[in-house]
């Protein structure tokens, strides 16, 4: 951390370096998702897993749980996704929440303010515009729960790593007096000390941060501190009326006269639109109307419990002369039709056989899953088809999942378990269900099924956040993909798009960077893009040894690079550890996109470890060589929902100082990833994936390759089929 | 990449259309790709065209044929049900017994396990019910005695792991009574409660202590069903 020698102009810098490719709506990615939430709450109501909009408190203007513009004590039931929008008197904030465990939440915000020129009495050099963009990230963890006379006691850090315009720390008791009357007082530091300072703590540094992005915690709960307070009254199961008295003078706000301040009384109302939106309404410091919209929704429930996909096969139950009878085996008519018949029974299934090994007792199957984002489900399915095909005297089946050539694991069934446990509950036959490391000569090559060639033709959309020229840039494309299959494990894929509209090719800003530009450089490929050449690669997929798994990819890796990228994974049927290896050897490809390539090369690659915490979060650690040749470390942290739901932090810190990386010191971010299937009630694998970087820059950058081992291997091992072995049956 | 969306202006509104409909529009041969027919047509159980699993399965029309038509085209037992939340009736027939449970689909291809007549497992009704012990409620309904029991019920919540609704339940009997169909058997009812959820199940059982007729809640998103054996 380091402290500006003037601080004012790193903030002007810090405005002209607002923007990140490839971001997304905050509030918008919370409305896709809530939007597809068809639940009737009613049937269910009262019963422990079943959470309900009225349990979630209110939020403020900020965005988090609270009152007007003060936080109170209150947090959203566990996993809450929030997004929200505020406009009060030129502020316009986007904030999105995420309720990490049930004590801890946090928030990214996008405040993008009217009229503030000048910060600390200072005028802000390079502020082009009439209009500062900040970011900033909130955490707050609560100490105590609500008891019967207890409040609870949360304690949270406002922009905790920002330059800190939004700089805040607060401890803050609530308690419910009835079920209609809640309370709220707190103490506040930072910018909630600003008002009628009743003590101090210290002195607190009033520096601004040279590039920010890094923890200030040598000012956390220093300097003035303020009292607080509140009152939440709701008057219906909609409607709530609030008031408080608010420790924050809006200093900066006023002396720029965005607003001004008559009164330290904040009055407001919610109001709950429909199932997870509040509306609300808040006259602020006496002058100022603004109004809020706050969007909830849970990755617990999103879309339809269980699917909504039609009913799989009934298990058919032998009798005891079928369990006998061998005549199959003499019948090589039978025995020969055997292998299509059963392709064609789980082609209407949506699965793919690759590959059938039969002898008197025992089936083994190798299954290509192309559409079941629950893999037990994708198993189950098959076993039950399998139950209707294959001659009764077939006990044992050995279902072989295949993913891109390689075989991930063996899950062995005895069929008389499948037929006895039809009916119980899935973690029954969890019980007598082996799933070990894949048989080493499992392949039977001729009965592949899958289409050697797939292809989609479609729009396409590519956006960037943040520039303060116009905070929202996209371009919509009509992309074509395709993806032939040479050989199992070999695979020849490509895509190409065409710009149809939008304004990518707008982005004027080019900042300067001390690092080579190997990521900064976006503004220039969007724009000369056009047709472009979004990936050409052919890869090959091999399992070199018992627990290893190995890729090596060469073409056009990705929209800015090229070469030649090679991985080795060591992953264990039964681990919840993975280590892995890559190694890139790539140069920088031409601003067009098409076949030339430009002079920066680089050898970059990690070592990784992948670890599953359990009770739902899963960590990663990558040490290696980036983009721009810096050596460092990320460290990525996941909460992951069985149905496919996933969202994480990730930071990357290299050997770069943080005044060569530039604004926001070191490379950080978050990410989500939808499952479409679960969110729209269909089957599908497929996922949206949204990473948001505050800024993108040169340090701490990696190759963006379409086909890393881990995520495709970890779906058909025990730590995974176990958390999504609830659907086996469905 | 991501398909999802900015914020702040009309723009942004038309392109988060656009980006769902990236999702949804295009065209391909990938086996992944999500079928945008199926998901308009949602969850309610009606008869379409033919009956899954069997080919033995008559082909049944939409809506709620004549139930002696229905008769004629399958030897397989029938059930018509009716759902509680106001949606078409439906016809199931069974397909497939597993010991004393029997296996009843919709020309939708939903399929409904019945025990003794009572439902243990469905699937495809949204919020399925993924499977139940029922063995004390069957108990009391074959003995035709009032007594407790209790029921357990499985289900998957959003996140799609396994949840128990643990129900306790008390049966009461009635009088003899005729159904619709001419079938006659012994009223019964079956007062259930875990937590706040309370609900009541009516039944008519035969002498064999085969329900007959019966209301039954259910935690899918259609609601209870009435159900009305026309051939056991």
């Amino acid at each position: 951390m380091k402290l500006a020698k003037s601080g004012s102009r790193m903030i002007g810098r810090a405005l002209l370096r607002e923007h990140s490719p490839g971001c997304c709506g905050l509030v918008y990615l919370v409305l896709c998702a809530a939007s597809a939430q068809p639940l009737q709450a009613q049937d269910l109501t009262g019963l422990p897993f079943h959470r309900l909009d009225r349990d979630i408190p209110g939020f403020n203007l900020n965005g988090a749980p609270g009152l007007i513009e003060m936080p109170s004590a209150a947090m959203a039931p566990d996993a809450t996704l929030s997004g929200s929008l505020s406009r009060i008197g030129g502020i316009t904030r986007s904030t999105i929440t995420f309720q990490i465990t049930p004590r801890l939440s946090g928030s990214f915000r996008y405040a993008a303010l009217d009229g503030l020129t000048r910060l600390g009495g200072q005028p802000l050099p390079g502020l082009d515009g009439q209009t500062y963009y900040d970011r900033s990230f909130d955490l707050r963890y609560q100490i105590l729960r609500e008891g019967r006379y207890r409040p609870a006691v949360t304690i949270g850090l406002q922009d905790f790593a920002g330059t800190s315009l939004y700089g805040a720390e607060y401890i803050v008791a609530s308690k419910g007096l009835t079920p209609q009357l809640r309370v709220t007082a707190g103490l506040g530091w930072g910018r909630l000390g600003t008002r009628n300072p009743i003590a101090s703590t210290g002195t607190r540094g009033t520096e601004l941060l040279e590039q920010g992005g890094v923890p200030s915690y040598d000012r956390w709960f220093r300097g003035d501190m303020a009292a607080f307070a509140g009152v939440e009254w709701a008057v219906t199961d909609r409607l709530t009326l609030k008031a408080e008295y608010s420790s924050d003078a809006f200093s900066e706000e006023v002396s720029n006269g965005l607003l001004s301040s008559r009164t330290a009384w904040n009055i407001g109302a919610d109001y709950r639109i429909a199932e997870g939106v509040q509306a609300s309404v808040v006259a602020l410091q006496g002058t100022t109307i603004g109004a809020q919209i706050t969007v909830h929704t849970n990755p617990r429930s999103t879309g339809i419990p269980g699917g909504a996909e039609t009913a799989p096969a009934p298990v058919y139950r032998r009798t005891a002369p079928e369990r006998r009878d061998l005549g199959w085996q003499q019948d090589s008519g039978q025995k020969d039709a055997l292998p299509a018949q059963l392709a064609e029974a789980l082609s209407r299934e949506r699965l793919v056989m690759d590959g059938l090994t039969l002898s008197a007792d025992r089936a083994t199957l190798r299954l290509i899953n192309p559409i079941y984002a629950s893999e037990p489900q994708a198993i189950g399915r098959s076993a039950r088809i399998m139950s209707r095909v294959l001659p009764g005297s077939i006990e044992t089946f050995v279902i072989v999942p295949v993913v891109n050539g390689m075989a991930m694991s063996a899950i062995t069934l005895r069929r008389s378990d499948l037929e006895n446990l039809e009916n119980a509950p899935a973690s029954a036959l969890l019980e007598v269900t082996r799933i070990t490391a894949p048989p080493t000569a499992a392949r039977n090559p001729a009965q592949g099924a899958t289409p050697a060639l797939t292809w989609s033709f479609g729009p396409n959309l590519r956006y960037s956040l943040f520039d303060p020229d116009s905070p929202v840039r996209a371009d919509l494309l009509a992309t074509a993909r395709a993806d032939l299959r040479l050989a199992p494990g070999l695979i020849l894929s490509g895509a190409l798009s065409k710009r149809l509209t939008g304004n990518l090719d707008s982005i004027g800003r080019r900042d300067a960077s001390a690092l080579p530009r190997v990521r900064t450089d976006y503004a220039l490929y969007a724009r000369e893009g056009d047709p472009s050449i979004d990936h050409l690669t052919l890869t090959h997929y091999m399992r070199p040894g018992r627990d290893l798994y190995a890729r090596v990819s060469a073409g056009y890796l990705e929209q800015m690079y090229a070469g030649l990228s090679a991985e080795l994974l060591w992953k264990p049927v039964d681990s919840r550890l993975a280590l892995g290896i890559e190694v890139n050897q790539v140069r920088q490809r031409d601003f067009d996109q098409l076949f030339s390539l430009r002079d920066y090369a680089v050898t970059t690659g990690h070592v990784s470890a992948y670890y599953d915490l359990g009770q739902g979060f899963h960590g990663q650690l990558d040490i290696g060589r980036y983009l721009a040749g810096d050596v460092g470390a990320t460290f990525s942290l996941d909460r992951e929902f069985a149905n496919g739901w996933r969202l994480g932090v990730f930071a990357t810190l290299t050997d770069v100082t943080p005044e060569d990386f530039g604004e926001g010191s070191f490379d950080k971010g978050f990410r989500i990833t939808v499952p479409i299937g679960h969110v729209l009630g269909q089957p599908s694998r497929r996922l949206g994936n949204l990473t948001v970087r505050p800024l993108t820059r040169d340090g701490g950058a990696r190759l963006d390759l379409r086909d890393r081992l881990y995520e495709q291997v970890r779906d058909y091992h025990r730590p995974e089929l176990e958390k999504k072995w609830g659907r086996v049956w469905r | 990449m991501a398909e999802f969306l900015p914020n702040r202006s009309a723009m942004a509104r038309l392109l988060v259309a656009a980006s769902l409909a990236t999702q949804l529009a295009g065209c391909s041969n990938d086996p992944t790709r999500i079928d945008y027919g199926l998901i308009s047509k949602g969850v309610a159980a009606q008869l379409g065209a033919a009956l899954p699993f069997d080919r033995s399965a008559p082909a049944v029309t939409q809506g709620i044929a004549d139930p002696a038509v229905i008769l004629q085209q399958t030897t397989a037992p029938v059930t018509l049900a009716q759902p509680a939340n106001g949606a078409a009736p439906f016809y199931m027939v069974g397909v497939r017994d597993n010991g004393p449970w029997r296996t009843y689909a919709t020309g939708t291809r939903q399929t409904l396990v019945l025990r003794q007549g009572l439902v243990t497992a469905t699937r495809g009704l949204g919020r399925d019910l993924m499977a139940s012990d029922v063995d004390q409620t069957l108990a009391l309904l074959r003995s035709g005695k009032p007594g407790k029991a209790r029921r357990v019920m499985q289900v998957l919540d959003g996140e799609d792991v396994t949840r128990e609704i643990v129900l306790d339940c008390t049966l009461a009997v009635g009088g003899q009574t005729r159904t619709a169909t001419g079938m006659t058997g012994r009223a019964m009812t079956e007062d259930c409660a875990a937590g706040d959820l309370r609900f009541r199940n009516s039944y008519v059982v035969n002498a064999a202590g085969m329900v007959i007729m019966s209301r039954q809640w259910l935690p899918t998103l259609i609601g209870p069903l009435s159900l009305q054996v026309l051939r056991p």
